[in-house]
């Protein structure tokens, strides 16, 4: 008796093309683009996917609205340059703000970090970035001319970037700049770690640090 | 700091080897191309963190392994201040970078690593301290004052992550528009502070090395030439800008305590608080003008020509001939014999450096050397390492002549990849 299972040709022929089976498009394709994402790799990307795939319908949906409106609705503030839905942004609308007090960081997280903090009441200029010859980041990648712009009613600007290597270098590019305005400029630096990165910094220390500031 | 214990997994021609170290000496011997070297190798980069005579980690990896795997127990108990044991751990994936825990703790930073136990090699390639390219006496002098300083390696480290961008601005310069002036400003400034903290250890260590050099110079060659050990400083406004291979060149007296002078200079290991913050100011006034003086030279080779990256330390040995005093640069015109008791004068220093600054002889590894050296600085070496209680790991392919000089070593012999310990099996 035979006993002979013969598979169908078109079997054999995709067995015979792709040595790996292949996932569906759509599936693939969330895989590809779900990789794209910092610290997502091919493993991760999959669990993520097929977590996705498990779940109903309005959540996924929820989740594909998200991320499109954070393109459409968030812009960058005219004034200060973070990142906000209103332009300008609440903060600089915000009347009881001091308008004579101007905090400079690196990137809107690190404006955000402190406002965590609640000690601070002033306004906020966001470069975009750091001085990086090795990145070819210069003053002009930076958002530096519009900060020398907004100096009217200026009396004092606090300069908060990171305290590494670029971030120093910056504040003291910004300091050297604004020795021939009438402001008084400080540099934040107590209890903040050589090398550290605002973000990643607790309340207690941030807070600190801003009290500490030391004029330059 | 005595090595007690040393684990090997797949690290070069060891697949696997297990050790213990009981005694203060140590007699490696086997044949050529066993292991001895890469026995001291493994001791040297769970101490340092690095290999000292492979240019990338993964080379250490055993051929067709996946990693290596490296353990040392530490006996710590006669170090000051110490807790009672030290177990270091380094873990190499092919794939990845390297892992170091202490005591079962991850240490993330190479400049955390160092200083836990120090470590001194010597073998024949140690001549390069005499005879080689000033970067070879930066990297022995890096190396040293890394191991006794805590914060000197993340200083240097500073001062060349400011310097990449210094020269990545200055390559750029070309095309840069207009800033280009003020943005140099800036990164000047930060070169110069962070290079003041590295220059005055730099002099600090120099200077307490040239005591230890001079001294043991002298008892090798019985006092008939002196050892000149000079600071040649390359963020000095009168620095040699020419050909370094002059054997003579300008002794720079930068009025800081580091000009030539073979009386011992009082040392106290920590410099007086007051004098320190002058001394500072003035390094940076003068690393500040050499900047600037040099900054066109700097644009138009798109790089930073001034700093102490390109110092030196210059030997020259002076003699009495005919009623004159004739100095000559050891590099160029000292002989083969004479280099040799030079760079055995400057490990010997090494050694004494480290046990006074941290109050713990460091390990000292001797690979195909003793047997190199002639009776007299063979047995002048083995008594000062005994003096300053070294524990001591000598490699060689024969033990007759050196067993002339040890009193009672423990002998292993090592055979491809394989350890023996002859003595242990007797006992
Ligand atoms: N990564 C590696 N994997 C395996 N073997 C290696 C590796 N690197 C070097 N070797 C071999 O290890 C042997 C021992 O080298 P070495 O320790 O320098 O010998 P010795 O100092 O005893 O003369 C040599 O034969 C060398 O080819
Ligand atoms: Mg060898
Ligand atoms: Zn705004």
């Amino acid at each position: 008796m035979a006993t002979n299972v013969i598979a169908p040709t078109h079997v054999i022929e995709r067995l015979a093309n792709n040595k790996k089976m292949e996932y569906p498009r759509p599936l693939a394709q969330l895989i590809t683009q779900l990789q794209k994402l910092p610290t997502i790799g091919q493993k991760t990307a999959q669990r993520l996917a097929f977590f996705m795939l498990k779940l109903p319908e309005p959540e996924t949906a929820q989740i594909a609205k998200a991320i499109a409106e954070v393109k459409r609705l968030l812009s960058y503030c005219n004034v200060c340059g973070a990142i906000t839905d209103a332009n300008p942004c609440h903060i600089c609308t915000n009347s009881r703000r001091d308008k004579q007090v101007i905090c400079v960081v690196e990137e809107s997280d690190d404006l955000w970090a402190i406002e965590r903090t609640n000690g601070y009441k002033g306004l906020y200029h966001v470069l975009g970035g750091v001085l990086s010859p090795l990145d070819g980041v210069g003053p002009d990648e930076l958002r530096i001319n519009s900060l020398f712009q907004r100096l009217n009613d200026v009396k004092e600007i606090i300069l908060a970037t990171n305290l590494t290597t670029e971030g120093q270098a910056t504040a003291l590019y910004l300091t050297q700049h604004l020795e021939t305005f009438d402001i008084t400029v400080s540099r934040i630096a107590y209890g903040i770690p050589f090398g550290g990165d605002l973000e990643y910094i607790d309340e207690v220390t941030l807070a600190k640090a801003l009290e500490g500031r030391r004029e330059v | 700091m005595k090595l007690t214990h040393l684990v090997l997994r797949n690290f070069r021609n060891y697949t696997q080897c297990d050790i213990g170290f009981p005694q203060r000496v140590n007699l490696i011997l086997g044949g050529n191309a066993q292991g001895k070297t890469s026995l001291l190798e493994a001791i040297y980069f769970l101490c340092t963190a690095a290999s000292h005579r492979a240019y990338a980690v993964s080379e250490l990896i055993q051929y067709n392994a996946a990693g290596f795997y490296l353990k040392g127990c530490l006996d710590v108990t006669e170090d000051p201040g110490a807790a009672d044991a030290l177990c270091l751990e380094a873990t190499k994936v092919a794939t990845g970078p390297f892992t170091l825990k202490k005591n079962g703790v991850l240490e993330p930073k190479r400049s955390g690593w160092l200083g836990q136990c120090n470590v001194v090699c010597f073998s024949p390639e140690s001549l390069a301290l005499v005879k080689g390219a000033p970067g070879e006496r930066r990297r022995f002098l890096d190396a040293l004052l890394s191991q006794v300083d805590s914060r000197y390696l993340a200083d240097l480290q500073q001062y060349r992550s400011v310097l990449k961008q210094r020269n990545a601005l200055l390559k750029a310069f070309g095309r840069a528009r207009g800033h280009g002036t003020a943005q140099l400003d800036v990164w000047d400034e930060l070169l110069v502070e962070a290079g003041t903290a590295v220059i005055l250890k730099r002099i600090q260590g120099l200077q307490h090395l040239r005591q230890y050099a001079l001294q043991k110079h002298k008892a090798l060659t019985g006092g008939r030439e002196q050892l000149r050990l000079t600071y040649r400083p390359a963020w000095h406004p009168q620095r040699e800008t020419g050909s370094r291979l002059g054997a003579v060149g300008r002794a720079v007296d930068i009025g800081l305590p580091i000009s030539t002078s073979s009386e011992t200079v009082s040392y106290s290991a920590q410099p007086p608080r007051s004098t320190g913050e002058g001394k500072a100011a003035e390094v940076q006034e003068l690393f500040r003008d050499t900047l600037r003086a040099a900054r066109e030279t700097d644009r138009r080779r798109g790089t930073t020509t001034a700093g102490l990256h390109r110092d030196d330390f210059q030997l020259d040995l002076e003699t009495e001939r005919e009623g004159f005093r004739v100095r000559e640069g050891a590099r160029a015109y000292g002989s083969q014999g004479q280099q040799r008791t030079l760079a055995l004068a400057l490990k010997l220093a090494e050694v004494e450096l480290i046990r006074e600054r941290t109050g713990s002889a460091p390990l000292v590894l001797l690979d195909d050397v003793v047997s190199e050296l002639d009776d007299k600085r063979a047995a002048f070496l083995l008594d000062v390492l005994e003096q300053v209680c070294a524990q001591t790991f000598i490699t060689a392919t024969q033990q007759e002549r050196l067993l002339r000089h040890l009193d009672a070593p423990c002998v292993f012999m090592v055979e491809n990849g394989h350890v023996f310990c002859p003595g242990a099996s007797v006992r």
